[in-house]
C-alpha cells in the first residue's frame, strides 16, 4: 500500500508500480509517503476520546457496510468486539491521547487486527456513536473545559448510519454575504 | 438548566467525503447538558454547513492553514473578540497541527481554556 500523508492511498503490485504511486502521491500531499504491506480482511473503525491521562472516555467501533469510490463510509454499524476495544485502550493508556481520534483497523480470517492508521481528530461518521449512547462531542467539550467526565461503559450494538446527500436550497444573496464579507 | 457555551467548529464541508463538522454539531445540539451557540468556520464559500442555519448560527470564513499561522489566528482572535469563543474543534487533518502549535495563544485568550 502506498498512502499520502494526509489522504489517498494504493494497492501497488510491484516495485514499478510503487515508485510510480510515490511519484503520485508526493506530488499531491508531498512527503512523507507511507509504504505498508497490503493486508487481507475487513477494515473495521473505532471512534475513541482520550481524557490525556490514559483513560479512554468514550470508544465505539464500527464496520462500514458501505463504501464509497473514494473509500468514504455510507453506511455503517456498531459492532461487539470486544478485542478492538481492548486495543483502543492500550493506544490511548500508552499514548495518554487527549482528544478525539479514529482508529483505522484490519480485521483478518483469524481475528487479528492491524492496525493501519490513526487519525487524531473525530472521525465523520461519529454522528453514529452519538445515536449509539456515548456523545462524544459534548465529552469532548467538556473535557475541554476542564470537566470531569466518567467514561462511558456501554452503546447500543447493531445501531446503523445510513449517509445521505441534500440539496440544500438558498438564496444567491447568502451566498454573496459569506463570498463578500466572509460571514454570514 | 443547560450551560450556555459557545464552540466554533470547522469542516462544515458535508459532501460526498464529508468534513466531521456537521455530525459534531449534531452531537452538540444533542447535549442534554450545553445549550450550544455555534459558529462555523469555513474555507469556502460552498461549504453546505454554511447554509444549514439550524444548526450553524453564524459562519466565518477563515484562511487556508497554507496562508501562515499567523494570518489564521489573527483571524481567529477576531472572531473570538466578537463571538467569545469557549471551545475550538478541527475536524481537518491540514490544519490540526497549525491548531497545536498554537494552543498556548488560543488558551491565553480563553479558548478551550479550563476555567
Amino acid at each position: 500500500m502506498v498512502k499520502g500523508k494526509f489522504y489517498d492511498a494504493w494497492v501497488a503490485y510491484n516495485p514499478e508500480q510503487v515508485k510510480m504511486y510515490f511519484d503520485k502521491i508526493a506530488a499531491k500531499w508531498g512527503v512523507p509517503v507511507v509504504i505498508q504491506q497490503f493486508l487481507q480482511g475487513t477494515e473495521v473503525n473505532v471512534v475513541a476520546l482520550g481524557d490525556g491521562k490514559g483513560n479512554t472516555i468514550c470508544a465505539v467501533p464500527m464496520r462500514k457496510q458501505y463504501i464509497t469510490d473514494k473509500g468514504k463510509a455510507w453506511g455503517g454499524i456498531t459492532l461487539d468486539d470486544k478485542n478492538m476495544l481492548k486495543l483502543t485502550r492500550k493506544i490511548i493508556k500508552a499514548t495518554k491521547w487527549r482528544g478525539g481520534m479514529e482508529l483505522e483497523l484490519i480485521k483478518t480470517d483469524k481475528d487479528e487486527l492491524y492496525v493501519i492508521e490513526i487519525n487524531p481528530r473525530i472521525p465523520a461518521w461519529v454522528y453514529l456513536a452519538v445515536g449509539a449512547g456515548q456523545n462524544i462531542p459534548e465529552a469532548m467539550v467538556k473535557l475541554a473545559l476542564g470537566m470531569n467526565v466518567i467514561p462511558f461503559k456501554r452503546y447500543e450494538i447493531g445501531k446503523m448510519f445510513i449517509r445521505y446527500s441534500w440539496d440544500l436550497i438558498t438564496n444567491v444573496k447568502e451566498f454573496e454575504k459569506i463570498s463578500t464579507f466572509g460571514e454570514y | 438548566m443547560k450551560k450556555n457555551i459557545t464552540v466554533a467548529v470547522t469542516g462544515l464541508n458535508a459532501i460526498d467525503n464529508p468534513g466531521p463538522g456537521i455530525p459534531v454539531i449534531r452531537g452538540l445540539c444533542d447535549s442534554k447538558f450545553f445549550k450550544p451557540r455555534i459558529i462555523g468556520l469555513a474555507y469556502e464559500n460552498l461549504e453546505p454547513g454554511i447554509y444549514m442555519k439550524e444548526l450553524v448560527d453564524k459562519t466565518y470564513q477563515i484562511p487556508y492553514p497554507s496562508a501562515g499561522t499567523e494570518n489564521l489566528m489573527q483571524r481567529i482572535e477576531y472572531i473570538h473578540s466578537v463571538e467569545k469563543i469557549n471551545v475550538l474543534i478541527p475536524n481537518f487533518d491540514a490544519e490540526l497541527y497549525t491548531f497545536m502549535k498554537s494552543e498556548k495563544r488560543l488558551a491565553e485568550i480563553g479558548i478551550n481554556g479550563k476555567r
